[in-house]
């Protein structure tokens, strides 16, 4: 089994084969806040970024993260992520009982959380988003797992932002919208998806990641396909096929 | 607010009324985008709670483009235009189509 610091380093290897390779933004980020779960102990971890109206989205989440949508509404208004990504600080607070946010807070404990840590998502002077991880134990993190979580929100800054040397806010601000639309791209997918195969949409999210990977597909290329009902038969197919009844696109090879 | 005219008497049909929604929002989108930043957050925050930007509403305009046959972005005006019509916001009208307790081809 590998040790925490092995899967770190190989975590660290992924994410630099996704700047070489051609790779989904939106897969990429996924991937870090899984790993962010194994890694850090977390029972869920999200991405956020800001819009150009600095509203901060989930652009991807380890799969807990789902149940978390109602405490995800506050955190534009209070919260760890929002101080993160104002003060551009990391942000670790280890006993929501005895929190600064008397919204967040109790929203928080009843969602069956006991520390919230969030850490900022820079590009120099400017913060971007935020990283956030959800733990259902109390305590806050030690120095090794600050630095580890800190730096996996570089490696997520870097992730989305394509041209590193973007300093141009107008550039950043569509850099970053484009890792928002595709979010909004693949939600539509999911209930499509959804929808089509009469599955879930969490299940139906699993389905398009393994069906890109497998295929050596961009994620968002195939949901945008999906939703705008160009993807073949040969596709649809599998992608559908645990539905209850044939249809006749099933039929048709 | 936006008010709209036209030459015959009559109600606005779910399409339509979508669609004037979407304008709506367009133009105050445009608006925010006028202000720098706007003070304390105030407007983006209000249309963030209107619940458009939230995972479930997106989730369930891609369950109802294929309920209806329809692209994406008319499965959206649809969803608005019903979520106005009963009064329910959009996040739980969404979360409502998502769990299979509504659906827009019955």
């Amino acid at each position: 089994m590998a040790t925490r610091e092995e899967l770190l380093a190989e975590t660290f290897l992924l994410l630099a084969d996704t700047l070489v390779e051609d790779f989904d933004p939106i897969e990429a980020l996924t991937v870090v806040a899984e790993r962010c779960v194994v890694l850090l102990g977390a029972s869920a971890s999200g991405i956020m970024i800001a819009d150009a109206h600095g509203v901060l989205h989930v652009v991807a989440e380890s799969s807990e993260q789902a149940r978390l949508v109602e405490l995800f509404q506050i955190q534009n208004e209070e919260g760890p992520c929002l101080d993160s990504f104002r003060t551009g600080q990391p942000v670790i607070h280890g006993d929501l009982g005895a929190s600064p946010w008397p919204r967040f807070g109790p929203i928080a404990i009843d969602a069956g959380l006991r520390a919230v840590h969030a850490f900022p998502m820079r590009l120099r002077a400017e913060v971007v988003g935020t990283l956030n991880l959800f733990m259902t134990l109390g305590g806050g993190l030690s120095d090794v797992d600050v630095a580890a979580a800190q730096a996996l929100a570089h490696a997520a800054t870097i992730t989305v932002l394509q041209d590193q040397s973007a300093h141009r806010s107008h550039q950043l601000t569509s850099q970053l919208q484009g890792a928002l639309n595709s979010r909004v791209t693949i939600e539509q997918a999911k209930g499509a998806l959804a929808e089509r195969a009469k599955i879930s949409p969490d299940e139906a999210f699993t389905r398009l990641r393994t069906y890109a990977r497998d295929n050596h597909l961009k994620l968002t290329a195939l949901a945008a396909a999906l939703v705008a009902r160009s993807l073949p038969a040969a596709v649809m197919s599998p992608l559908t096929r645990a539905a209850a009844s044939s249809t006749a696109s099933n039929q048709v090879v | 607010m936006l008010t709209l005219y036209r030459a015959e008497p009559g109600m606005l049909d779910d399409a339509v009324y979508g669609e004037a929604l979407v304008a709506a929002e367009m133009i105050t989108r445009l608006i925010l985008g006028w202000q720098a930043h706007p003070p304390g957050r105030m407007l983006a925050v209000e249309l963030h709670n209107d619940g458009v930007y939230q995972a479930v509403v997106h989730q369930a305009s891609g369950m109802i483009s294929v309920q209806l046959d329809v692209d994406v972005g008319e499965a959206l005006s649809r969803l608005r235009a019903r979520s106005f019509a009963t009064s329910r916001p959009i996040a739980k009208l969404a979360a409502d189509v998502v769990a299979g307790r509504v659906r827009f081809d019955d």
